[in-house]
């Protein structure tokens, strides 16, 4: 005899079908006298029912191909890109890449130190230009004793995953001076095991000198 | 030095592969996400990851509950990384840190096309945490068997059962009450 209690614990097995023999004659006894169960093996079966029938809307048009030829491209891209990176990566452990510092009235070829003045929080952005897509990529930033990122005191190093889409991806990082001095911040990309380093140096003055505010790009 | 990132070469076997199955991993993608772009986008993911996987699926017996683990876990490990990004990485010309949703949580309303019994369902299952929505639809909704969701979710068949019967209680309750 089989009694409630066993026959909740097969209770999925016996709607999924796949209750072997000897138990499903058991649980079909069990159910024949019982409205207990055979009410909740109705309401499952509604449940079911209706859970099945949420509409799953068509995708875009040419969705599989369009996928398929996405994926082929991305790895193409990602051959020629990492590959490069990989190629490089002998000569050299980090690769330092130079960045351009883009200001409201001048363009530097290279960076420029931002200058800023103690106690202030300024926006710097970092424009990463990605050829495509790139999943699981680790952003790692560090940052000399004199500045802070602001919501994260007393952190001098912050890592985390994302994804970088193709083209300009800006990362917004409010930037605090707490102490005068030469300082530096460093974000490193790194990606199935290479990575990327970007230096971004920083004069903090204790005066109340006026960051330059800008974009800086960077190709990854 | 050059380290080969991809492993399969074009000669259409990965293409012959996937292909019968992307209308599934769509299906599956938008029950877990509940928003077209946003399906496409994961399967677009899981087929970049698959690629260089071709030898692999090759020799898979049965390739549609392995192909639903990958998209499983690749919707999971989304989920988790915008949930642990401690600052959002925007696109240009957006100056905020961005704020980004988890998937799954679009607002039912948002699918107008739906029944009123269709939408409270929906709204149900966003009552519902991770783990809890995805045995509910895998199981409930798509069809896999507790010993395919055994491997698909890591979990063992016990946990399944108990994690699939609170889900149904709560979804029972919910629709009860609203």
């Amino acid at each position: 005899m089989m009694d409630c209690r066993q026959l909740q614990q097969c209770i999925d097995d016996y709607l999924d079908g796949v209750l072997p023999s000897g138990e499903l004659r058991l649980a079909e006894t069990h159910l024949a006298g019982c409205t207990d169960c055979q009410s909740q093996i109705k309401q499952i079966q509604e449940l079911r029912h209706a859970l099945r029938s949420l509409p799953v809307p068509a995708p875009s048009p040419d969705f599989s191909r369009r996928v398929l030829a996405r994926a082929r491209h991305q790895q193409q891209r990602h051959q020629r890109v990492w590959g490069g990176l990989a190629s490089a990566m002998a000569a050299c452990l980090v690769i330092w890449i130079g960045v351009a510092l883009y200001q409201p009235a001048t363009h530097s070829p290279g960076i420029d130190a931002i200058i800023m003045g103690i106690s202030e929080t300024r926006k710097v952005k970092l424009v990463f230009n990605a050829p495509d897509n790139f999943q699981q990529v680790t952003l790692q930033l560090k940052l000399s004793d004199n500045i802070e990122l602001a919501g994260f005191t007393g952190r001098k190093e912050i890592e985390w995953q994302t994804a970088l889409k193709k083209g300009a991806n800006t990362l917004v990082l409010p930037v605090t001076a707490t102490a005068d001095g030469q300082a530096e911040l460093v974000a490193h990309i790194k990606h199935q095991g290479k990575i990327r380093t970007f230096r971004i140096p920083l004069t903090v003055r204790k005066s109340d000198a006026k960051l330059q505010s800008g974009q800086i790009p960077v190709t990854v | 030095m050059v380290i080969r990132l991809f492993g399969a070469k074009a000669d259409g076997q990965f293409e012959q592969l996937i292909e019968p199955h992307l209308n599934h991993l769509y299906q599956l993608a938008f029950r877990f996400c509940n928003n077209q772009a946003d399906a496409e986008d994961l399967v677009q993911d899981v087929v970049i990851k698959l690629l260089p996987r071709t030898q692999e699926m090759a020799g898979i017996e049965k390739v549609r509950p392995w192909l639903a683990k990958v998209l499983y876990h690749q919707f999971i490990d989304h989920y988790r990384q915008q949930n642990r990004s401690p600052l959002g990485l925007v696109t240009a010309g957006d100056d905020g840190l961005s704020e980004f949703a988890a998937p799954g949580e679009e607002n039912p309303e948002s699918h107008a096309e739906t029944g009123l019994s269709q939408k409270r369902l929906l709204a149900a299952l966003q009552t519902l945490n991770t783990d809890q929505r995805a045995v509910v639809l895998l199981h409930d909704v798509e069809g896999y068997t507790l010993t395919e969701l055994e491997n698909i979710l890591d979990s063992p068949q016990g946990t399944l059962k108990s994690r699939l019967s609170r889900a149904r209680t709560q979804l029972r309750e919910y629709l009860q009450k609203n």
